[in-house]
């Protein structure tokens, strides 16, 4: 999984097209695409924040809570699968943990499962 | 090179993992696993199969999830009444509990060799149970469960709880 632990997207040079974009609908990208979340313009289509109130957690906090037990990284496709059996609160729970849980979650085939699942329990069958 | 014959006369397979143990199965166990099952065919798997990705402790539980299924497997004794089979499909439905019923890091271990070695049903049960590891989970208790640095802004995250508070109603 691409981890961006530091947050100075939006300030990076060179993303002008992305910036420009960031007022309009997001649109729908290759799920791999490992430009598009960089981007501070993409990422909150609505609220935009002034670079300026940006800040990092400080360090201490995380040392505070100790070392998390080592945990494999799964790997995009392996979280996919994950969330592929997952359904839609744990989706939208599931779209508000990182940068690139954000990106995977917004894939409409996980969403159109989840529904596909749901509603195959509620009697809408040919029976 | 001959094949090893196991007990019951069927080719016995030897992996190899990471770390130099080798395990023995049988060859309908270890054709669970899509690329063993390439390479036997290609005949090459004699006189065993390195996995350099997958470590001993984690190749035991993939040899022993094998072992079970293709014993229980519908018609590995030669038993075909609907009786036998309805209670081969629950002995191996405990046994699928009780064998992913481990950490995290067992779990996600595993699931990353069902991956590799493309063994579905496993892939399947461990997917399966991750899903219902965070099912109703928060946010933060994900990123407890799976080891995730929050790499949110501050406004960002407001902005995306905002866009999914549907769904935190409850939690």
């Amino acid at each position: 999984m691409k981890c961006r632990s530091d947050s100075s997207g939006g300030d990076e040079p060179g993303t002008p097209a992305a910036a420009d974009g960031g007022s309009d609908e997001p649109a729908k990208r290759p799920r791999t695409d490992p430009s598009s979340s960089s981007s501070q313009g993409e990422a909150s289509s609505s609220a935009q924040p002034p670079p300026q109130q940006q800040q990092q957690l400080p360090p201490e906090e995380d040392a505070k809570e100790g070392e998390p037990p080592r945990v494999p990284d799964l790997g995009e496709d392996l979280v996919f699968e994950v969330l592929r059996r997952a359904e839609a609160r744990t989706l939208a729970a599931a779209a508000c943990v990182s940068q690139g849980w954000r990106q995977l979650a917004e894939d409409e085939r996980l969403w159109e499962a989840a529904c596909v699942r749901e509603w195959a329990n509620i009697g809408f069958s040919e029976r | 090179m001959a094949a090893a014959e196991g007990s019951d006369g069927g080719k016995m397979i030897v992996l190899i993992s990471a770390d130099g143990q080798r395990f023995e199965l049988p060859e309908a166990a270890a054709k669970l696993s899509q690329i063993v099952l390439y390479m036997i065919e290609d005949g090459c798997c004699y006189p065993s199969i390195p996995l350099p990705k997958v470590d001993g402790v984690i190749l035991a539980k993939i040899v022993e999830y094998c072992n079970k299924h293709a014993a229980l497997s519908s018609g590995a004794d030669g038993s075909s009444d609907a009786a036998s089979e309805r209670s081969k499909e629950r002995e191996l439905k405990i046994f699928d509990a009780e064998f992913i019923d481990v950490d995290v890091t067992t779990l996600f271990d595993v699931m990353m060799a069902a991956n590799y070695l493309n063994i579905k049903g496993l892939l399947d049960l461990a997917c399966q149970r991750t899903a219902d590891l965070i099912k109703g989970k928060s946010p933060e208790q994900i990123r407890q469960t799976f080891g995730i640095k929050n790499d949110f802004t501050p406004e960002e995250e407001a902005a995306i709880r905002k866009e999914n508070a549907w769904a935190f109603d409850n939690i």
